[in-house]
């Protein structure tokens, strides 16, 4: 492999983690939202967005635990189901974006 | 040997550059990138790549609708379709089918092996 690719993949997994960082604060604010909120009330559309984004552009960079959580909430997203699941899966999320691109295997 | 002309669309720029900076390993590939169906529409009109590796979730225009464009133009109708999505259910990849698809490759994928399941597929 050459060192160009992998320096260009370094920079391109770089980039991914820098943008799960800042979705992982979207969705922090999203959670607040809607544990204050109706649990019927509507989904933003950028929670979509953003679950869509991480399920499959997390796998791809090797961030597998985050692809599935992603996953799971464009799922719950997708199927209009309780806010409060959606709120749970939220938090699941962003607890791996911060296990897996902060701890000691984010390579 | 012509290089095989692979067009990627997907709005996604981090998979799209990690998949094109991937498709390059492989010498005998060129490759262009898109990040809509309107700008993919236009580029596979003026550059008939061999192949076309189509997101299914884009804004605006979304990957099925921008099959359906391609069938619709002359210059693009016979150009082989790949669709890439992360929702892979099998109802929904029966439809992709239907709709025209060669093929469909779920992400995430491996970057390593992208230009040989491409080939893969483009031979099935």
């Amino acid at each position: 492999m050459s060192d160009t690719y992998e320096t260009k993949l370094a920079a391109l997994r770089q980039r991914f983690r820098d943008r799960s960082a800042a979705d992982s604060v979207v969705l922090a604010r999203i959670v607040a939202d809607l544990e204050r909120g109706s649990p019927t009330a509507g989904l933003p559309p950028e929670l979509r967005r953003i679950a869509h984004g991480l399920a499959g552009a997390a796998g791809t960079f090797g961030f597998e635990a985050i692809s599935a959580c992603a996953a799971e909430l464009e799922d719950l997203v997708t199927e209009v189901a309780d806010t409060r699941q959606v709120a749970l899966a939220c938090r699941a999320l962003i607890t791996e974006i911060r296990l897996d691109t902060t701890g000691p295997q984010f390579k | 040997m012509r290089p095989l002309k692979i067009l990627y669309i997907d709005d996604e720029a981090d998979i799209r550059e990690v998949a094109m900076l991937s498709l390059e390993l492989d010498p005998c590939i060129e490759v262009r990138g898109e990040s809509s169906g309107a700008a993919g529409i236009a580029t596979a009109t003026a550059w008939l790549p061999d192949a076309i590796l189509l997101d299914v979730m884009m804004p605006s225009m979304d990957g099925p609708a921008t099959l359906s464009r391609l069938r619709t133009n002359v210059a693009t109708r016979h150009i082989p379709v790949i669709f890439i999505t992360a929702r892979a259910q099998s109802s929904e990849i029966a439809d992709f089918f239907r709709q025209g698809a060669l093929e469909v490759i779920t992400k995430p994928f491996n970057p390593m092996t992208l230009a040989a399941e491409l080939r893969r597929k483009m031979a099935a």
